[in-house]
């Protein structure tokens, strides 16, 4: 039988996807259910789920987010540029917010209660 | 990973160039595990655009189908290069394996070999590809010490033979950061089908102790050894027993595919007349 591929090559491969072809890579990611958006953003670096992200339509984004482990989110919001976190916080309802600001460290939590201040702007 | 599978399917099918370039520096079991998992219309396209060294090991890792199934789709030269990369018991089985009229085009070469380069040459000689960058040459070198011996050849996505350089060339930045950057650009080479007699008087030993060998369409397929043609001149010349073997053992499947074969080896010879080196 076929050796599987490992994970950490398709992540290689999915971070090179969707750094050079972004939105190549969110188009084809779209019509991934909320369940395999999730799975995406945990295969892929932060870096690519966030140009992933950041292109999907806000209420497709939030259901991945919505089904994202905590690790996941953790690792996104932990790490993520500004930009694109400025554009999608404020989309998220705020139970997925207060479920974020529970798991991120404590700068990361201030930057996005700044961001909730400032209104997302 | 389904999700991911599907995605990295779009990614193999609509930029196969990119894809190839990605999985070059995986290691060659996963990206026979890649290529493997796609259908093979897709799968053949990024192989076909991997540089070569990655795109044999690759061949080499993958089951038996899987390897034929690519093969199979591509130009017979091309093959055969991929072929003679590998071990001789693997070569052998992907032979086998390969239906006809492949098999019978690499059979019917091996039998009419002549006593030329293609018998005596290294079959995988140090080679890099002019679009990667210096530190993936030295990424490449690193793992690969015993090429650091030879002088490296340089070629182009199609492997034709563009150059050579060498370790104090890569290491020099001034150039570019590109192989191509930081080679000489031109490299004579022996022709495959040349001659041994012939090619062993050549000039180019003059200011060479090792030459790169190309097919009639300028494709690197082998570097050849001042030291070993000499070393195998008596043998040469006096046991066409061992020469049998030779061609049989060492470099049975350096015509593989020259298919179109015979023909083109026979319009070959006519134009480059044996021993002829070109620049």
């Amino acid at each position: 039988m076929a050796r599987r591929i490992r994970a950490r090559t398709l992540t290689h491969l999915l971070d090179s996807y969707v750094r050079q072809f972004p939105d190549d890579a969110a188009l084809a990611a779209t019509g991934s259910s909320a369940v395999e958006g999730a799975e995406l953003l945990t295969l892929v670096a932060g870096g690519s789920a966030w140009v992933l992200l950041d292109r999907l339509h806000p209420s497709v984004s939030v259901e991945w987010l919505r089904h994202g482990g905590d690790p996941v989110l953790r690792r996104l919001f932990e790490r993520s540029a500004p930009e694109p976190l400025s554009r999608l916080w404020p989309t998220l309802d705020t139970s997925l917010q207060t479920r974020v600001m529970n798991l991120v460290d404590a700068p990361t939590a201030t930057r996005l209660k700044s961001l909730a201040n400032t209104g997302g702007g | 990973m389904e999700a991911g599978l599907r995605l990295l399917r779009r990614f193999l099918a609509e930029h196969p160039r990119e894809a190839a370039v990605a999985l070059e520096v995986s290691p060659s079991s996963e990206a026979a595990a890649v290529l493997s998992d796609q259908p093979p219309e897709i799968a053949v396209q990024v192989w076909k655009q991997m540089a070569i060294p990655a795109a044999a090991a690759a061949l080499g890792a993958m089951e038996v189908p899987s390897a034929v199934a690519l093969l199979c789709r591509i130009e017979a030269p091309l093959a055969a290069l991929m072929i003679f990369r590998q071990n001789l018991p693997v070569a052998r089985t992907l032979t086998q394996a390969c239906p006809d009229p492949w098999r019978t085009a690499i059979e019917r070469a091996c039998s009419a070999g002549p006593l030329s380069v293609g018998a005596l040459m290294h079959p995988a000689p140090p080679a890099l590809p002019a679009d990667w960058t210096a530190r993936q040459a030295g990424e490449f070198l690193t793992k690969h010490p015993e090429f650091l011996a030879f002088d490296i050849f340089v070629v182009d996505r199609s492997w034709h033979l563009v150059g050579r350089t060498d370790l104090f060339r890569l290491a020099n930045s001034a150039g570019g950061n590109t192989v191509g950057a930081r080679m000489q650009p031109s490299a004579p080479s022996l022709l495959l089908h040349s001659a041994v007699a012939a090619a062993r008087e050549d000039a180019l030993w003059r200011s060479n102790d090792v030459l790169p060998v190309t097919d009639a369409a300028g494709l690197l397929v082998g570097a050849l050894s001042h030291k070993r043609l000499r070393s195998k001149e008596d043998k040469v010349s006096d046991e066409p027993v061992e020469l049998r073997s030779l061609l049989i053992d060492a470099a049975e499947l350096a015509w593989t595919g020259f298919t179109g074969a015979v023909d083109a080896a026979a319009t070959v010879t006519r134009q480059f007349p044996s021993g002829e080196a070109r620049s």
